[in-house]
């Protein structure tokens, strides 16, 4: 019925791309990659349409914001602006459509991507609660929407639905975290304030020293309004007892709605729920794929030598900053970026606070010479013994004599080639048992081969043929060893980064690697708009202009759009507001304005959902900042322009009010204490 | 297969149409409409992505929109950041404009599920695009003067002649003649069947059929698109005046079953150029308006006469024009073109400040400045002397802005 694999019964691959199939699979599974079953399908670029307009799922409700986007998508194909190449979804078996008339290196590449996906859909925690049949379910609420339409009118349908559609991006991200209690009616003891009793007989007077009476009496009067406020809530004055974000959901108990209202409410709160939990690892996921994509094609040779050149250019296409923000470029870039760090020591205290020069300079020598040092405990003779066998390995490489050769071996590659080195053995070994299926004949052989020149060298360089000219330890870094832990160990890149797929999302992906070196290295800035005046007409106008290159600032900006999906935070925070069944929204203010274009239409929809005759009301705060001035208004001579000086918005509070017909925006005075304390934007705001 | 998107796409459509019946206003004041060349080809009409309502954050550019309509206090933090970028620059590196669409400068695709804003385009038919038009403007139909229609021939195969190819023989008369004539060589014994002669057609008794012309009613008309492009016209009001050229060219040739165009510029002689000339040409000379009135006049007597053409003279200018040059165009457009034309349209284009100021700045002024008539001139003695004649529409194109409003005012009368 709505199962991905009756798309007209095509053949699946063609043979020359089962092979390559299962070689890239092979090569995948060999790099640590664990996915469930794919099954791969070859569409046409106009199903490939169809599907990345319904998001990847095959069949979706009718909707025109679908056709919307389908026409979108075959305009930007027409234009040559973007192509999409592949679409898989989160299934098991996981289901990956191919475009049928991509090149055989277009193919190869996506395949290799898919399998990133895969992997990351089995393996991401944030995916775990996801079900994994939600073609089938998206299939199911298409069929019952489009039969309540049949059943109900399709116009009274279609403008319900457009209703809700508004509203299903107002839920709770926690919503499928939160257990609900059953209630328990809080117990109608009454409370009294502490009373404190002396130790030993005081006289009578002592009491009101104790216990002053003021204190008592403020006292009281808040055990009273926390008791008037639970009786509320037990009489059912009060709804909701808390403020609650999952709109959707809250009007699902609440709202007068008919059965089939419920029914379609029901499934966009579902559908949006389930696509959401998708999006929180949108880099992440994106960002995993692109690099097992460029792993497996590039350095595990699925891409020919006479392909790679095409590759390139297919890669660079996608991943092409051009001087805006790309995110899946912003992805990538953090994998590599964590597996660079682990995989050489650059993490941790001993890194971040290391400021000497030769120390940072000679890191990848200093982090090899640290781990001699903790397992020999100290600057020893065995420590000094292991340093010479390093020094020899770096000077045989040097020479030409390694397994990589000079032009290429540069610093960067001291750490690994010394893991390389010293694994030599162990990999020999598992190579003799581990996983055999993942290798082939010939691939076999030249891993062997590999190690076993590794153990060539090193009984050369133990035999003492070879003549060591020592590399000298600075006394700064035997300094820096003995205060510094170092934790992990070297070569520990990939393990890294495979422990961060499986357990982090989007928000703490930046929250954590997100460091000022690496914003630095790949160069992000902030932007933001100055008023310039421009030299062909004289009139002011407004530009991009760059802000800072603060990491801080970058980062902050990142999160602030990853966070909740860079919505504002609305809750319900009274639904029986002035105790007439009103419902009040407020809006929790975080420092950014809420767009005024679109409030009074949702507000519309919200009073046709809610109850549609009790006045629905949205408070929220406004920042206004002083108008700014080009620096050539009042300008004088001689003036010396130190910048733009930081102003303090002014904050007021504002209320939209709908009855049903229009939205009157007026202003408030102040507002509850309660609502101050869970706005958390505060400064300069009067409550 | 069926695909389940077609009927997503169709419910679009449908939206778009009110859209469309809306907005048409506003796309044509933004250029958005893009009126095809090719007869049969569609109208591309760019629109913004319609996008369900949500609650979310202002956008920068809703900020800015805010704080731009001269309130004291704006919605943007003066110093704060509105997104992130990746490059070379340092802090203050202008990023380019923000009201420019194109250069997309620092803007971004943001992540998630809020996509850039880019516009659609869709291509609608002439026909439905037709429709629209007349509704939103409420244009009458332009009725062709009556004698004025042509009679174009076409060919219809209802005669008959005696000479033609086999295929078009015409048996039934070609025996009918075969039979005439051998009853014409003599009365047959009736009574004897033996004596009845068979009837064979000679090749002289063969007959054909033969086109015949039909006379056919047809409506022709011509444009005559008239500009000065002298120095006082700029490129900007040239685009104006192009735009309006095309949105008034699609309404005539709708109306028309057949049409042509002339162009012709003018400083201070007229020459008739290509549409690209028209648009692309730029003189430093004087103004003198009758010299094009005159040149489209010869080419009315050699080419489109009056009595079989629909004629619409449309003049486009600033209003400059050598000072004693208004009155030679006055008696000029009442006495020799209103007469023979169906409406003749005044558009006024913005007065270039530079041109004037430098004019006024020249060294030659002394000797010149009284040759001028004032800027808007020609305009003001259009409205004065013709204000109340129905043959006469003039009108400002002073901005993208009013394109909607010229064509209103134009079309009108539907003359």
């Amino acid at each position: 019925m709505s199962t991905p694999t009756n798309r007209g019964g095509r053949p699946k691959l063609p043979t020359k791309l089962k092979n390559w199939r299962h070689t890239i699979e092979r090569r995948a599974r060999r790099c640590g990659l664990d996915f469930h079953p794919v099954v791969f399908e070859m569409i046409s670029s106009d199903e490939m349409g169809e599907l990345a307009a319904y998001s990847g799922y095959p069949v979706r409700y009718h909707h025109w914001q679908f056709g919307q986007e389908s026409l979108r998508i075959k305009q930007d194909e027409d234009w040559g602006m973007s192509k999409i190449y592949e679409m898989v979804i989160a299934t098991n078996p996981t289901y990956a459509y191919l475009l049928e008339s991509s090149p055989l290196v277009v193919q190869k590449m996506v395949m290799a991507h898919v399998f990133g996906h895969a992997d990351f859909f089995k393996n991401n925690s944030y995916y775990q609660d996801i079900p994994t049949d939600l073609h089938d379910r998206f299939g199911d609420n298409a069929e019952r929407i489009d039969r309540i339409r049949s059943e109900y009118g399709k116009e009274e349908v279609d403008q319900f639905l457009e209703v809700c559609l508004s509203l299903a991006d107002l839920f709770d991200p926690l919503a499928p975290l939160i257990t609900f209690r059953p209630k328990t009616k809080s117990s109608h003891e009454p409370r009294e304030p502490k009373h404190i009793l002396p130790p030993d007989h005081l006289p009578d007077y002592m009491d009101s020293v104790l216990n002053p009476p003021d204190a008592i009496e403020a006292k009281k009067k808040l055990i009273d309004q926390e008791v008037e406020a639970q009786s509320k809530i037990d009489r059912g004055i009060k709804i909701p007892a808390s403020p609650i974000r999952d709109v959707l959901g809250f009007v699902l108990d609440h709202a007068p709605l008919k059965p089939w209202q419920q029914d379609i409410v029901h499934i966009l709160r579902e559908e949006e729920q389930c696509l959401w939990r998708g999006g929180q690892t949108k880099f992440m996921n994106e960002g995993w794929a692109s690099y097992w994509h460029a792993h497996l094609m590039a350095e595990d040779g699925i891409a020919a030598d006479n392909e790679l050149v095409e590759f390139a250019h297919l890669h660079s296409g996608v991943f092409s900053g051009g001087g805006s923000f790309n995110p899946y470029r912003l992805g990538l870039q953090l994998w590599r970026d964590i597996k660079y760090r682990w995989d050489t020591g650059r993490h941790g205290a001993i890194w971040d606070e290391v400021e000497a020069i030769e120390i940072r300079d000679r890191w990848d020598e200093f982090i090899v010479f640290k781990t001699f040092f903790d397992k020999h405990g100290g600057l020893n003779e065995k420590t000094r013994k292991d340093w010479n066998e390093f020094c020899a390995l770096i000077q045989e490489t040097q020479a030409g004599r390694g397994l990589v050769k000079p032009p290429l071996f540069a610093p960067a590659l001291y750490i690994t080639e010394w893991i390389n080195y010293q694994r030599a053995g162990t990999r020999l070994k598992e190579l003799a048992v581990k996983n055999p299926d993942y290798w082939s004949e010939d691939e076999r052989k030249d891993a062997i081969e590999e190690n076993r020149f590794y153990l060539k060298l090193r009984e050369k360089i133990h035999s003492g043929s070879i003549e060591v000219s020592e590399v000298s330890v600075p006394d700064s870094w035997v300094e820096w060893a003995k205060t510094h832990q170092f934790h992990g160990r070297l070569g520990d890149g990939l393990k890294k980064i495979f422990e961060v797929r499986s357990t982090y999302n989007d928000v703490n992906f930046i929250q954590e690697f997100f460091t000022a070196d690496f914003c630095t290295q790949e160069r992000y800035f902030t932007y933001g708009v100055d008023l310039v005046i421009d030299n062909g007409n004289f009139d002011s106008e407004y530009h991009y202009v760059i802000r800072s290159r603060l990491y801080e600032r970058v980062k902050r900006l990142l999160l602030d759009r990853l966070i909740n999906f860079g919505r504002p935070k609305i809750v319900i925070w009274d639904a029986n507001y002035r105790n007439n069944g009103e419902l009040r929204l407020v809006h929790l203010h975080d420092g950014r304005n809420l767009s005024r274009r679109e409030i009074g239409e949702v507000l519309l929809r919200v009073f046709k959902l809610w109850s549609k005759h009790k006045m629905i009301y949205l408070d929220s705060l406004i920042l206004r900042w002083p108008k700014r001035k080009g620096w050539w208004e009042d300008w004088e001579p001689g003036r010396k322009d130190d910048g733009p000086t930081a102003a303090e918005p002014k904050a007021t509070w504002i209320r939209w009010v709908c009855d049903g017909n229009k939205v009157y925006i007026s202003g408030l005075e102040a507002i509850e204490p309660e609502i101050y304390k869970a706005m958390p934007y505060k400064s300069g705001v009067k409550h | 297969m069926f695909s389940r998107i077609y009927q997503d796409e169709q419910e679009f459509r449908n939206i778009l149409r009110g859209i469309f019946r809306r907005d048409l206003v506003k796309f044509i004041q933004r250029e958005q409409v893009l009126l095809p060349t090719a007869p049969d080809a569609g109208v591309i009409i760019t629109i913004d992505e319609i996008e369900i309502p949500h609650l979310r954050f202002e956008t920068a550019q809703e900020a800015l929109e805010q704080s731009q309509d001269g309130k004291e206090s704006e919605s943007l933090d003066p110093n704060g950041d509105i997104g992130v970028g990746q490059g070379p620059g340092q802090p203050g590196t202008d990023l380019g404009p923000v009201s420019d669409k194109n250069g997309e400068g620092a803007s971004e695709r943001s992540a998630g599920r809020g996509r850039g804003k880019g516009g659609i385009k869709i291509t609608i038919s002439q026909e439905d695009f037709y429709r629209i038009f007349q509704e939103v403007f409420q244009l009458p139909r332009i009725k062709p003067k009556g004698e004025k229609a042509i009679k174009v021939s076409s060919n219809k195969y209802t005669g008959i002649s005696r000479i033609g190819p086999e295929s078009l023989r015409h048996t039934k008369r070609t025996l009918k003649q075969a039979l005439k004539r051998t009853m014409a060589e003599g009365l047959p014994d009736l009574k004897n069947p033996n004596a009845i002669p068979a009837i064979i057609p000679l090749p002289d008794d063969k007959r054909y059929r033969a086109p015949k012309p039909v006379i056919k009613r047809k409506n022709n008309a011509v444009i005559f698109y008239l500009m000065d492009v002298s120095g006082s016209v700029t490129q900007e009001d040239r685009e104006v005046v192009r735009y309006f050229c095309q949105l008034s060219e699609f309404w005539i040739r709708c109306n028309y079953d057949g049409m042509e165009m002339v162009w012709i510029i003018h400083d201070d002689g007229a020459d008739r150029v290509s549409r690209e000339e028209f648009f692309g040409t730029q003189r430093s000379g004087g103004t003198v308006i009758s010299s094009a009135l005159e040149l489209m006049l010869e080419i009315i007597q050699k080419e489109y006469p009056p009595a079989s053409w629909n004629i619409y003279p449309m003049y486009f200018s600033d209003g400059f024009n050598w000072g004693t040059d208004d009155t030679i165009c006055q008696t000029m457009i009442r006495d020799r073109i209103l007469p023979i034309v169906n409406q003749f349209t005044y558009g006024e284009v913005a007065a270039s400040r530079y041109w004037w100021d430098y004019y006024q700045s020249s060294e030659s002024r002394a000797d010149r400045h009284k040759r001028f008539s004032p800027q808007g001139n020609f305009g003001k003695m259009i409205v004065s002397a013709f204000g109340d004649n129905e043959l006469v529409a003039a009108t400002n194109l002073t901005s993208m802005d009013r394109v909607p409003d010229a064509i209103r005012e134009v079309f009108k009368r539907g003359n």
